[in-house]
């Protein structure tokens, strides 16, 4: 069976047509829910009330494509997370000490795997996470993770240049890339 | 740099989408996850449609009050215009048209008739008086105005109270006109003598005894100024 006809059938209630496009993007949904809430009960309780709200409001999605939906229940998924975050109070802000220069290797970033990439972003702080996830992964603006998250725009630009050095480090303490000293 | 690709948010983006599970957990259990979440939709459903019987059974008396309301300004706003159409009506019969021989025009508000507080004995009948003038040789006949024409008429807002307000008919009852002369005796209230004694109180004080000798047909009494008995 097709998408379309999975969400036809899914907007008139059928338990199965939902079953199946549950079964289709839970995966998909719980990575993402575990890249901004390291618990995995948290991940799969915000998976949970994600799925729920999008059944809940598939009567006024209208279908414009596979890709389309995805980014919908991305959305909604995304809103959860930063719900769920936000009412823990978990945006401290941390501030990491100025990591030394690193040069790290292009073959060995090349090298890295998803699931080794996946680690990295999710030992990141909750903050400097979370704006990563949504500048870099996401694509969104500064001036939107600003309103998402209730912080300014500058906060916002400054944990994500922590993140990234605090990247950086993490992939350096792996041994992925060499450290050299800045050239004087 | 290798910075640079650090930043291509394509590199990151590329890499997350092989990644197809949790990297280094078991399976999660999508089916109990289901179930759950099959759970949730249904109990909300059921208790989403409680909610909206609950509200409807709730809004049914303050949409019946309403109607009611609703109807009972209506039969007011009816009374009204009736009362107003009637007064209209009930224009001075010398001035209809001369063709008209005898003319009985009588002025009916639709109030609703409740029984009068004071009853009139069936036996007194109060008199109407017919009168009749004569305009173009034509005898117009003017009936008296029912009472409860003045009483509806009166103001609008009155139209309940003047349901309760009972019309009632002064019937003035002459009495036989009888010359004391006339009476061959007393009534015994006038013949038998009052003891008119009574203790007065001045000042908290006792100061005599009010001794009101009355003899027949004398009227006189003493006062005994004394503080003393």
């Amino acid at each position: 069976m097709d998408i379309t006809t999975l969400i036809k059938e899914a907007k008139h209630g059928s338990t199965a047509a939902q079953k199946a496009l549950f079964d289709m993007f839970a995966d998909k949904m719980l990575l993402l829910c575990c890249r901004y809430v390291k618990r995995r009960e948290d991940a799969e309780e915000l998976l949970l009330d994600g799925f729920y709200k999008f059944f809940k409001n598939i009567q006024s999605f209208s279908y414009q494509g596979e890709a389309a939906m995805y980014c919908w229940l991305k959305r909604i998924m995304i809103n959860e997370c930063l719900m769920f975050l936000r009412k823990k109070n978990v945006f401290t802000i941390v501030t990491e000490s100025a990591a030394e220069e690193i040069v790290l290797e292009e073959e060995a970033l090349n090298n890295l795997s998803a699931d080794e990439i996946f680690n990295l972003i999710v030992t990141l702080p909750v903050g400097y996470r979370t704006v990563f996830n949504l500048f870099v992964v996401e694509g969104m603006e500064h001036k939107e993770i600003a309103v998402l998250m209730g912080i300014s725009e500058g906060t916002s630009k400054s944990q994500l240049s922590k993140a990234r050095v605090l990247l950086q480090k993490l992939l350096s303490q792996k041994g992925i890339a060499y450290v050299k000293q800045k050239a004087q | 740099m290798l910075s640079k690709k650090l930043n291509d948010p394509f590199y990151w983006k590329n890499k997350l989408e092989t990644l197809h599970c949790l990297p280094g957990e078991a399976v999660h259990k999508k089916d109990a996850m289901w179930e759950k979440l099959h759970d949730r939709l249904q109990q909300k459903s059921a208790a989403g449609k409680a909610k909206w019987y609950w509200m409807a059974a709730g809004l049914l008396p303050l949409i019946i009050i309403a109607c009611m309301m609703v109807s009972n300004t209506e039969n007011i706003d009816g009374k009204q215009e009736t009362v107003k159409e009637n007064t209209t009506k009930a224009a001075p019969s010398y001035l209809l048209p001369a063709s008209t021989e005898a003319v009985t025009l009588s002025v009916s508000a639709p109030v609703e008739k409740k029984q009068p507080v004071a009853v009139i004995n069936s036996n007194v009948k109060s008199k109407t008086f017919i009168d009749t003038i004569k305009v173009n040789d034509a005898v117009v006949t003017l009936l008296p105005e029912p009472i409860e024409a003045d009483i509806t008429t009166n103001n609008i807002l009155s139209a309940d109270t003047a349901v309760t307000v009972a019309p009632t008919a002064v019937v003035k009852k002459k009495l036989q006109v009888v010359h004391i002369n006339e009476l061959e005796t007393y009534p015994a209230q006038f013949t038998e003598p009052v003891n008119y004694a009574q203790n007065i109180k001045f000042r908290k004080n006792k100061i005599n005894n009010l001794n009101v000798a009355t003899q027949q047909n004398t009227i006189g009494f003493k006062i005994k100024l004394s503080s003393k008995n």
